[in-house]
């Protein structure tokens, strides 16, 4: 590619054809300001940069009018001023009109501290808000378990559209309407909850501002603790174990299992558990339905079923694959019901008494546990009062914002064990946590129950990592069992697309995560959450993983023991009560 | 004059794509204070925040239809000052005579 040179404030820079102005400033050591641009939006070739702020223009010599920096790629010769008064004096007062159409309660906006919109203003020395007028007023829409919208706070950046369209495909959300009155809403203007989003929180990580957060359900937590009925108990999933620590200082992707257990203990919960614990029991039963499915000429390929986003998503746009879909539960829901019988039995407590929180690196999660199946203790008990398997989900940014209200000082923390009879979780659970791992969790399961060997090599390398999709094949006995990876919602479209051609028919296993990079990467884990995050998260996935004594998820003894004392085996009676489950066709008829 | 900026602040607005925030909010302020104009509320304040949102919205917007509606107030302002000061203080001097055909003509 041919090289272009050009001055940026004085400076000659020397860079490749079509690289934007932005791009070559940073070169030039010049930091311009940008809001609405996303240099990589989950996946490092998706990028937003339709200019919708104008907070990056520049001038340009020759040119009468301002350029955004962000989307003009350069021109040799081209003479750039970045900061001259006439363009500080746009940017500030292109700030001031979003400010102007903006409801300014950031004290007690869920978006307080970490709003780049707040973080603009302050940057760019915005001190007036000059131009006042009218200021959209709508609804707030709080039909989705998983998402809240306040559109009153959008500041039409489109950044949600583009990773709920291009990254995810779901496509549930619009820029509708002209000028003053267009809005980001979802299709059609219904309530989110009657769209086809997938409530996997991706727009909610790329959302500047609070125009699109979580549902906070901290509350109902606080007052279940205080309950002193309630015997409140927490899950944690692989994936926080390695973020919670990034909100306190900590680098991305340090291991802060025994600081997280701590702190949950201090707040007050009466048993903290590991949803590596049941993550691990999920390779036990989903292995065996693997291996069932290939003894017996079941269904294949088939597809792992732990992420609530990509389940919603095959049930609204390929129902007909359903079939393909194994019917375990995710770990989240297998721990919730266990708790509620065999723990509660072995403890003596009433199940009716026993409260499950999760924390999750995920919104779905939410949606997840709210679907009406999710009920399995009170069916296995025929008993109403007991209501949902998993109580309330909290989201890594909940848990974050729990420990801070409790005045924890998470940071300096002592490790602290999680309890017995769930609390064990080995490394295979824990890789859970990053795209690939479920799969490479279940191959090291798989291979030594049918091979009836020691697996030589346990890290399957070519299943990691952040490319799209990935693949794999191992020898089991004279079989060749071939698996394939995909994270993000977009490439499982790719995938599903091939599946139902019946192009992919000799393969065996399909994992898919409905966020790019797996759950670490999920839409519920700090803000923010860039390519760089996720890629240091993995890291500590695979870090703590080989730091654990046992790395099998057959060989975790408390598995071993449920299965003794409760469960007699993988695929058996209790667990297709407890365990497993069925799946909905949706989508337009 | 006034009338036209008028005008062509309510095209832009209605015609705004909204993807940028000068077209999308600024042609909105702009109209607002125009108004004031036609009623004589419009403070000096008002009048000197037009011609810095016009020279902005002029130079920074994504395409021509902002563009061209913060030129349009900034061309009214430097060259028909006189007939938007007569507006401001009730009497309308009509500097350029009104055209019964402009509208349908740029409406087209
Ligand atoms: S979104 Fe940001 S700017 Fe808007 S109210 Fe919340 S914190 Fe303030
Ligand atoms: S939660 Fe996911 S599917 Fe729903 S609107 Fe956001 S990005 Fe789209
Ligand atoms: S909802 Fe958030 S991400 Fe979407 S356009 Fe509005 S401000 Fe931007
Ligand atoms: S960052 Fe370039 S227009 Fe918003």
């Amino acid at each position: 590619m041919a090289n272009v040179t050009l001055t940026i404030d004085g400076q000659k820079v020397t860079v490749p054809e079509g690289t934007t102005i932005l791009k070559a400033a940073e070169k030039a050591g010049v930091k311009i300001p940008t809001l609405c641009f996303l240099e990589h939006v989950g996946l490092r070739h998706i990028k937003h940069d339709v200019g919708a702020c104008r907070v990056c223009v520049v001038e340009v010599e020759g040119k009468k009018d301002f350029v955004s920096s962000c989307n003009t790629p350069v021109e040799e010769g081209m003479v750039v001023r970045t900061h001259t008064p006439k363009v500080i004096a746009a940017r500030k007062l292109n700030l001031e009109m979003m400010l102007s159409d903006h409801h300014l309660d950031c004290p007690t906006c869920p978006k307080n501290g970490i709003c780049e919109l707040q973080a603009i203003c302050a940057e760019l020395n915005v001190r007036q808000i000059r131009p006042q007028g009218e200021k959209k007023d709508f609804p707030i829409d709080d039909s989705s378990p998983s998402i809240v919208r306040n559109p009153n706070k959008c500041i039409v950046c489109q950044r949600c559209i583009t990773a709920c369209k291009v990254l995810q495909t779901v496509d549930a959300l619009e820029l509708y309407g002209n000028g003053f009155d267009a809005v980001v809403r979802p299709k059609g203007g219904l309530p989110l909850i009657e769209t086809q989003c997938v409530a996997c929180g991706q727009c909610a990580l790329v959302c500047p501002t609070a125009a699109i957060v979580e549902k906070d359900d901290t509350w109902k937590v606080w007052e279940a603790i205080a309950d002193p009925k309630k015997h409140v108990v927490v899950q944690t999933a692989p994936a926080t174990h390695v973020t919670i620590g990034e909100a306190f200082g900590l680098p991305v992707g340090t291991d802060i299992t025994g600081k997280m257990v701590a702190a949950l203990k201090r707040l007050g919960f009466d048993a903290v558990f590991d949803t590596n614990w049941s993550a691990d029991l999920t390779i036990m039963e989903e292995g065996y339905e693997l291996i069932h499915r290939i003894k017996n000429g079941g269904v294949l390929p088939q597809f792992t079923s732990c992420s609530p986003g990509w389940i919603k998503f095959i049930e609204e746009f390929y129902p007909d694959l359903i079939p393909h879909v194994s019917t375990c539960k995710s770990p989240q829901q297998m721990l919730g019901p266990i708790a509620k019988t065999y723990y509660a039995e072995k403890k003596g407590i009433n199940p009716e008494d026993i409260f499950v929180v999760s924390v999750m690196p995920c919104t779905a999660k939410k949606y997840e546990a709210a679907r009406p199946e999710m009920n399995a203790a009170s069916k296995y008990w025929n008993n109403p009062n007991i209501t949902r398997d998993v109580d309330v989900v909290l989201t890594s940014r909940e848990l974050i914002r729990m420990i801070r209200e409790a005045g924890i000082d998470f940071a300096s923390l002592p490790d602290e064990p999680y309890d017995p009879i769930m609390g064990e979780g080995t490394g295979a659970a824990q890789i859970f946590g990053a795209t690939g791992g479920v799969m490479e969790a279940a191959l090291r399961t798989a291979y030594e129950v049918v091979t009836g060997k020691t697996l030589p090599k346990l890290d399957f390398e070519d299943v990691r990592g952040m490319k799209d999709i990935k693949e794999a094949s191992v020898n089991m006995n004279g079989v060749t069992v071939k698996v394939l990876v995909a994270h993000s919602l977009g490439a499982a479209r790719q995938l599903m697309d091939k599946v139902r051609a019946g192009e992919l028919k000799d393969y065996h296993f399909i994992e898919i995560m409905a966020c790019p990079g797996g759950c670490i990467g999920g839409g519920g884990q700090p803000i923010p959450t860039t390519v760089e995050e996720r890629e240091n998260r993995i890291k500590g996935i695979y870090e703590r993983d080989k730091k654990l004594k046992i790395r099998k998820s057959h060989e975790n003894p408390e598995i071993q023991a449920i299965y003794r004392e409760f469960l007699k085996e993988p695929l058996g009676h209790k667990s297709h009560q407890l365990l497993h489950t069925h799946y909905t066709p949706r989508g337009k008829k | 004059m006034a009338e036209i900026i008028e005008f062509f602040l309510d095209y832009a607005q209605q015609n705004s794509c909204a993807e940028c925030i000068p077209c999308r909010i600024g042609t909105k302020r702009m109209q607002e204070i125009v108004k004031k104009i036609f009623d004589g509320s419009i403070s000096d304040r008002e009048v000197s925040l037009l011609y810095d949102f016009a020279e902005d919205i002029g130079a920074s917007s994504k395409c021509d239809l902002g563009k061209m509606a913060g030129k349009a107030v900034k061309f009214a302002l430097q060259y028909c000052k006189d007939d938007i000061d007569a507006h401001i203080k009730g009497s309308c001097g009509h500097s350029i005579p009104a055209n019964p055909g402009w509208q349908a003509i740029m409406m087209k």
